[in-house]
C-alpha cells in the first residue's frame, strides 16, 4: 500500500490544472465548484483504496474585490501519526500551471515537498476560511467550521460515528443544455443574447461570466456599476473548420474581444497569452476585457451579441466523434490527467464494442459516437433546425423522423431510445427534505393542518395503547 | 367510499419510498404503522419520476403529512427553525 506522500505525488505528476477542464467540475447546490473537487476526489479515492480514512472539504472565501474564491481539498487521518490533516493538491497544481510546468518533462524533475500534502487544519482555515466537511457521497455536509476541533469532530462524524448538524447538498454534474429556452436561465447577466445566438448557430459554450466589480449609489439614489469583464467560453475543437477560421481572423482584428485558452487562472478570466496543446488550441473565449463605466445593460447585451453574430451556423460538434477520432483517443483529450493511453479499444473492435469500451454511445444512423444523450440531442437539433427556426421542436422532429420529448426538452433518434433514457432517469429519482419543503410551500402548509395530522396520529396511538 | 385522507396516505407511503435510507431510518415505526393501517386499500398511486415532488398531483393531506414527518423527524435544528417560521407565516397568510 502506498503512503500519502506517494499518492499525493502520483496525483500531482499526472494532472493538469487549467481552464480547459471546466466541464469536469461539479455543481454543489447550484454553484459551480470547478475542478478543485475533481482533483480532490481523485486523491480521496486513492487514499481510501490505500487504507486511509478521508473525506472532501470545501471553502468559500470572500476576496477584497468582492469575488469569492472557491477551493476544495482532502481531509484525512494520517496512518502513522493519527493526526487529522489536509492534503491540498489543487494549490500545487495551480502553482505549476501558473509557472508553465504543464509538461511532463518539467514535472519529472520536480521535488514534491510535504507542505501541501500535510497541512495543519488551523493553517488551512487561516488561508482559505471556514471549512465545509462532506461525506464521501458529497450529499451531506457540516458547514462553516472555523476551528480545528470542529473540523476534527465533523471528520469523525462523516466516517459514520455520531453525526452533527448535517445539511443536505444537491450534487450535479455539469450538463449540456438541450434547449434554447434553457439558455437564458444559465447565461450570466448580459451574455444571454450572445449565448442564445451561439446556441442557434450550433456552437457549444460551457461557461459565461459577467463580472461587475463596483457599485456606487448616486445622489438620485440610482446605482452606477463599473464592470470588469464579460466572457463566454467554449472549446475550440467544437467549432467547425469554417468557424475556426472566422474566430482566428476575428482574433487578429480584435485581440481584445476574441481570445484563445490562457494557461493560468480561473474560469471566465480573460488573458492575452494562450496555450496550444499538441498544436491545437483548447479553448476559445469571446468577451470584453474592460467594459465602459457608463454602459447600460442593454448596451452590454447588444455589444456582446455583436461578437457572436459573426459565426456561421454549424453542426453541433461538442462531444461528437468519428470512429477515427475515438481510435485517436480524442474523447479523452480534455481529461484533467496528463497521461494519455486511456484508450480501451483497438481497430479490431466493432463500433458497438468500441462505444461500450469507451463509455460512449454509438449511432448507426449517423455513424458517429456521442459523449452522452444530451450531446446527441444537440447534434440532432443542429442538423435538422435552421438558425432562424419558426417550427416547434415537435414539428422539426416529425418532419425528420426523430422524436422530441417535451419532458426532457431533448431530441432522440427514436421512441425506443427515449424510453431507455426515461428508464435511466427513473432509477435516479430521489425525494429530499428540500423537495418536501418546496411542496409544503406550494400548498401553503401551516401549523394548523400539521397539528391536525399530529392529533390523528396521537389519537390512533392512544387507541392502540 | 375511501376518504381523501386514506388516499393521501397511499401517496405518502409512495413518496417515502424515494427518501434516502438515512432519512428513512429516522421515521419511527409508529408512523409507518399508522400509514399502513389507515391507508386506502383500493386506491393506488405512483410517483411520476419525470416530475419534481412539487409537480406531482399530491393531495393536501399528503403534503401536510409529509410536512409533519419532515418537521418532526427529518429536519435538523436549523431547518426546523426555518420551517417553524414558514408554517407560522403560512397560517397568517391564510387568514
Amino acid at each position: 500500500m502506498k503512503n500519502i506522500k506517494e499518492l499525493y505525488k502520483d496525483i500531482i505528476l499526472d494532472s493538469y490544472y487549467d481552464e480547459a477542464y471546466g466541464g469536469n467540475g461539479t455543481i454543489v447546490d447550484g454553484i459551480y465548484r470547478g475542478v478543485c473537487i475533481d482533483f480532490s476526489k481523485r486523491l480521496l479515492n486513492d487514499l481510501i483504496e490505500n487504507g486511509y480514512k478521508a473525506t472532501i472539504i470545501s471553502t468559500s472565501k470572500q476576496k477584497e474585490d468582492g469575488s469569492v474564491e472557491l477551493h476544495a481539498a482532502v481531509l484525512y487521518r494520517d496512518r502513522d501519526s493519527d493526526e487529522v490533516l489536509i492534503a491540498d493538491p489543487v494549490t500545487d497544481l495551480r502553482y505549476m500551471s501558473q509557472h508553465e510546468m504543464n509538461t511532463d518533462m518539467k514535472r519529472e524533475s520536480l521535488e514534491i515537498n510535504d507542505i501541501n500534502c500535510r497541512r495543519s487544519l488551523t493553517d488551512y482555515i487561516n488561508e482559505f476560511g471556514n471549512i465545509n466537511v462532506y461525506n464521501n457521497e458529497m450529499n451531506k455536509c457540516e458547514q462553516g467550521l472555523g476551528t480545528e476541533d470542529e473540523v476534527v469532530k465533523a471528520f469523525f462524524s462523516m466516517l459514520g460515528e455520531k453525526l452533527g448538524q448535517l445539511t443536505e447538498k444537491k450534487m450535479e454534474n455539469c450538463t449540456t443544455l438541450t434547449s434554447l429556452s434553457q439558455v437564458k436561465d444559465y447565461a450570466d447577466g448580459p451574455t444571454w443574447l450572445a449565448c442564445e445566438t451561439l446556441y442557434k448557430k450550433g456552437i457549444h459554450t460551457y461557461c459565461s461570466t459577467f463580472s461587475p466589480v463596483e457599485e456606487k449609489t448616486m445622489d438620485d439614489g440610482s446605482i452606477e456599476k463599473t464592470y470588469n469583464y464579460i466572457c463566454i467560453n467554449g472549446y475550440f475543437d467544437s467549432l467547425s473548420e469554417s468557424n475556426k477560421k472566422i474566430f482566428l481572423e476575428a482574433m487578429k482584428r480584435n485581440p481584445d474581444n476574441y481570445f484563445l485558452q490562457e494557461y493560468t487562472g480561473f474560469y471566465g478570466t480573460l488573458g492575452s497569452e494562450y496555450e496550444i496543446k499538441e498544436g491545437r488550441p483548447i479553448e476559445f473565449m469571446i468577451g470584453f476585457k474592460e467594459l465602459p463605466k457608463t454602459a447600460t445593460e442593454s448596451e452590454l447585451i447588444n455589444k456582446t451579441n455583436e461578437l457572436a453574430v459573426i459565426f456561421e451556423k454549424q453542426i453541433s460538434l461538442e462531444g461528437v466523434y468519428t470512429r477515427e477520432q475515438v481510435l485517436n483517443d480524442e474523447h479523452n483529450r480534455r481529461k484533467p490527467r496528463s497521461s494519455r493511453g486511456n484508450l480501451n479499444s483497438t481497430p479490431n473492435n466493432d463500433n458497438v464494442e468500441m462505444a461500450n469500451n469507451e463509455c460512449l454511445q454509438y449511432s448507426s444512423r449517423f455513424d458517429l459516437f456521442f459523449k452522452n444523450e444530451e450531446v446527441k440531442s444537440r447534434y440532432i437539433e443542429s442538423i435538422y433546425s435552421d438558425e432562424l427556426e419558426n417550427r416547434s421542436e415537435n414539428e422539426i422532429a416529425t418532419f425528420n423522423g426523430v422524436v422530441y420529448s417535451e419532458k426532457y426538452k431533448m431530441f432522440f433518434e427514436n421512441a425506443e431510445e427515449l424510453s431507455q433514457f426515461e428508464r435511466g432517469k427513473e432509477s435516479e429519482y430521489e425525494v429530499t427534505t428540500k423537495d418536501i419543503v418546496e411542496v409544503s410551500q406550494k400548498f401553503g402548509i401551516g401549523h394548523k393542518i400539521i397539528q391536525k395530522i399530529k392529533e390523528l396520529i396521537d389519537k390512533m396511538r392512544g387507541v392502540e395503547r | 367510499m375511501e376518504s381523501t385522507f386514506s388516499k393521501s396516505l397511499v401517496q405518502v407511503e409512495e413518496v417515502l419510498k424515494y427518501l434516502n435510507k438515512e432519512d428513512l431510518k429516522k421515521i419511527p415505526n409508529h408512523i409507518v404503522n399508522f400509514i399502513n393501517k389507515n391507508k386506502s386499500k383500493s386506491f393506488s398511486w405512483n410517483i411520476d419520476k419525470s416530475k419534481k415532488l412539487s409537480e406531482q398531483d399530491l393531495e393536501l393531506y399528503a403534503v401536510a403529512f409529509l410536512s409533519y414527518i419532515n418537521l418532526k423527524y427529518l429536519a435538523n435544528n436549523e431547518q426546523r427553525m426555518f420551517l417553524e417560521k414558514l408554517y407560522t407565516f403560512n397560517d397568517k397568510k391564510i387568514k
